[in-house]
């Protein structure tokens, strides 16, 4: 609300797998982070940490548990089953109350102490969105590196959402946006397609990460299965442009049937060319515009079928959004330079 | 205003019991359904007239009467628990709507103590519906900690009605009293809040006006998980002088609401927002403060029992 100053506050949303070996201290690295920005007195102040516990695999039930005990500002929530990294954010994020929310890994790959940095970069950008992305490879293994990156390039540029190439686990994200996507999405939604729907004013911010857990036992939470069907997911939920340019070869394949078919015409009518099988030029001719006209059609249904599905995935027609303490927090970081 | 009793199955269980409940809105007419359906039976109706203390005391002598006649018949001595759900005036109301309500309140109290000089009655518990959303609004991730700091009449209505509870020698060490969060749920004819009215609007196709902004975030608590757990306190009752956040822990911005209202419903929701500085404050409570008894209703099966029971009433 315009003139008003109060503490923006924020939450941080962990899903959690399979973390038995860094949760307690990133507990730890968490209460100083908490403490250090009381400290400085900055006006953005850490309020919760949601544990999502996605039906873990090893002892962290039981570990969030006892932290939850410990810190009062902890919360955990059970899912039922696992439904994966994103479902489990997503429930996350439904029960924080954060003016910003915070969504990072269980691993330590995503340091708590980078979290000022991202707010640094929500002024210097004027963003909604910032993501944490690694300044170098984050699993240090040529193949795992290039092939998220070349996969989110091909899918942002089919599924025309043009931040997907920043995105990453570690975010930091408006609270109101970060909850109107989470409600919205449905079960097949890709995340962060979800909130590009929401916000344009998304931005990445490189950082020092590091996936100690894949760098030292070569451990990942995804397979390769997992991954192909996060890219589908990513693609799917998306504008799918791939069917605008189905659509569009099918509007070239019928003109330049038109065209073929007219020359194919009058070389036959006006006997310039003698076709030496009878038939020939009006089975070329049907069979090009057909053919045509058919990849067109189907083109125009694909993208009635993509609008349906946006639609079924949640898209808003609109959406309101309040950046007016984002000046509290220009102040502080111009103060700070 | 209605006298209810409980007579023990069984010669091990406890001894007879009575509820006296005030108020038949939504909350009240919820703890009467649980009371039903625990086994708890209705001796007597009565009228209660807001702005007519002398009827009221006279309406609450006779069914203290009426408790002593039908106590007699098993010659024992009793429990009475009485148990506050009313409410004249809404949220949003200027102070003098309130002046009623405080005497009634008021009132209610010295009657606990005139039940308790009453030979028969062993025990007078005092069950209070206050508000969480009242002595909390505007503020965020409240727990046990956090002060109540009311913004309008409704709230400090509330927190007196509490503080003369707790120091009421009658009622002080055998009150329980409830804060619900913002609670949701059916009654035909009686006041219906955000979900309600706007699944009421999604099936009529009406705009509907919401007082508060796109993001505003609430505590939403489905209406029978607040009767089942005042019916329970009251079966279990043994000492009182407790008091309950009735809270989901889960904070919901208007937006969900709308969209699991647009899911659940299949139809398109014509919005108005009406947002001021002040309806557009979030309230948002914290699990630990929250009783680990208290069953809650997730918001989308509650928001679809709410919807079924609004299609059956034929809208």
């Amino acid at each position: 609300m315009p003139g008003v100053k109060f503490m923006i506050s924020f939450s941080i949303v962990i899903p959690v797998y399979s973390g038995d070996d860094y949760l307690e201290t990133l507990a730890v690295e968490i209460e100083a982070y908490r403490q250090k920005l009381d400290e400085v007195n900055a006006p953005f102040r850490l309020r919760e940490v949601v544990f999502v516990d996605d039906e873990s695999i090893d002892n962290s039930r039981e570990i969030i548990a006892d932290l939850v005990k410990k810190y009062n500002y902890f919360l955990r929530i059970q899912l039922s089953r696992n439904y994966g990294q994103h479902s489990a954010t997503m429930a996350g994020i439904l029960h924080s109350s954060g003016d910003w929310v915070v969504t990072m890994d269980e691993d330590l790959q995503h340091h708590p102490k980078f979290i000022t940095e991202l707010f640094g970069a929500v002024v210097k950008n004027e963003s909604d969105i910032v993501y944490g992305r690694p300044s170098e490879g984050a699993h240090q293994s040529k193949l795992r590196d290039l092939g998220s990156k070349y996969t989110k390039k091909v899918v942002s540029g089919l599924s025309g959402s043009r931040h997907i190439t920043n995105a990453s686990s570690f975010r930091l994200i408006r609270g109101s946006i970060a909850r109107a996507a989470s409600s919205m999405a449905g079960h097949d939604t890709y995340f962060d397609v979800a909130l590009g729907w929401f916000t344009q004013r998304v931005s990445a911010l490189q950082l020092p990460l590091k996936d100690t857990r894949y760098i030292e036992n070569q451990k990942s939470g995804y397979n390769f299965k997992s991954l192909a069907s996060h890219s589908r997911r990513m693609m799917f939920s998306g504008q799918i442009k791939a069917l605008r340019y189905g659509a569009l070869f099918g509007v070239i394949l019928a003109m330049f049937a038109l065209l073929a078919s007219a020359y194919i015409f009058i070389s036959r009518a006006f006997g310039y060319t003698d076709f030496a099988i009878r038939g020939w030029t009006s089975t070329m001719v049907a069979i090009m515009f057909l053919g045509g006209v058919i990849v067109f059609l189907l083109g125009i249904i694909l993208e009635y079928i993509s609008t349906l599905v946006q639609r079924a995935h949640g898209k808003p027609v609109f959406f309101i959004v309040d950046r007016d303490s984002d000046s509290q927090l220009r102040e502080f970081f111009e103060n700070q330079s | 205003m209605k006298l209810m009793s409980y007579s023990a199955a069984s010669e091990f269980a406890d001894k007879k019991k009575f509820v006296l409940l005030l108020g038949m809105g939504l909350i009240g007419y919820s703890v009467y359904s649980a009371l039903l359906r625990a086994g708890w039976q209705t001796e007597k109706d009565y009228t209660f007239l807001w702005d007519n203390i002398g009827f009221q005391s006279k309406q609450l002598k006779q069914s203290l009467s009426d408790l002593v006649s039908i106590n007699s018949k098993d010659r024992t001595r009793t429990d009475i628990h009485i148990v506050w759900c009313a409410g004249k005036a809404g949220f949003s109301s200027p102070n003098s709507a309130f002046e009623d309500e405080g005497k009634s309140f008021s009132n209610l109290v010295d009657f606990a103590e005139f039940a308790k000089s009453e030979a028969s009655i062993e025990s007078v518990y005092f069950h209070h519906m206050s508000s969480a959303g009242g002595l909390y609004e505007g503020q965020s991730f409240v727990d046990l900690s956090s002060k109540p700091a009311p913004l309008r009449p409704y709230g400090f209505e509330k927190l007196r009605q509490e503080k003369l509870l707790q120091s009421n020698q009658t009622t002080k060490g055998t009150y329980m009293i409830y804060r619900p969060s913002s609670i949701y749920g059916f009654q035909n004819g009686g006041r219906t809040g955000l979900v309600s009215t706007l699944i009421l609007n999604a099936l009529k196709g009406d705009v509907s006006r919401i007082f508060g902004g796109i993001n505003t975030l609430r505590d939403f608590i489905y209406i029978e998980d607040i009767g089942n757990f005042v019916c329970a306190k009251i079966n279990e009752i043994s000492i009182g002088g407790s008091v309950f956040f009735l809270a989901s822990g889960k904070p919901t911005s208007t937006y969900e609401v709308i969209s699991n209202i647009e899911y659940l419903t299949h139809k398109k929701l014509y919005i108005q927002y009406e947002t001021t500085l002040e309806n557009a404050l979030n309230n948002s409570f914290r699990n630990s403060s929250l009783s680990g008894l208290f069953a809650i209703t997730p918001l989308g099966t509650g928001v679809k029992k709410t919807l079924e029971k609004i299609r059956s009433n034929k809208y």
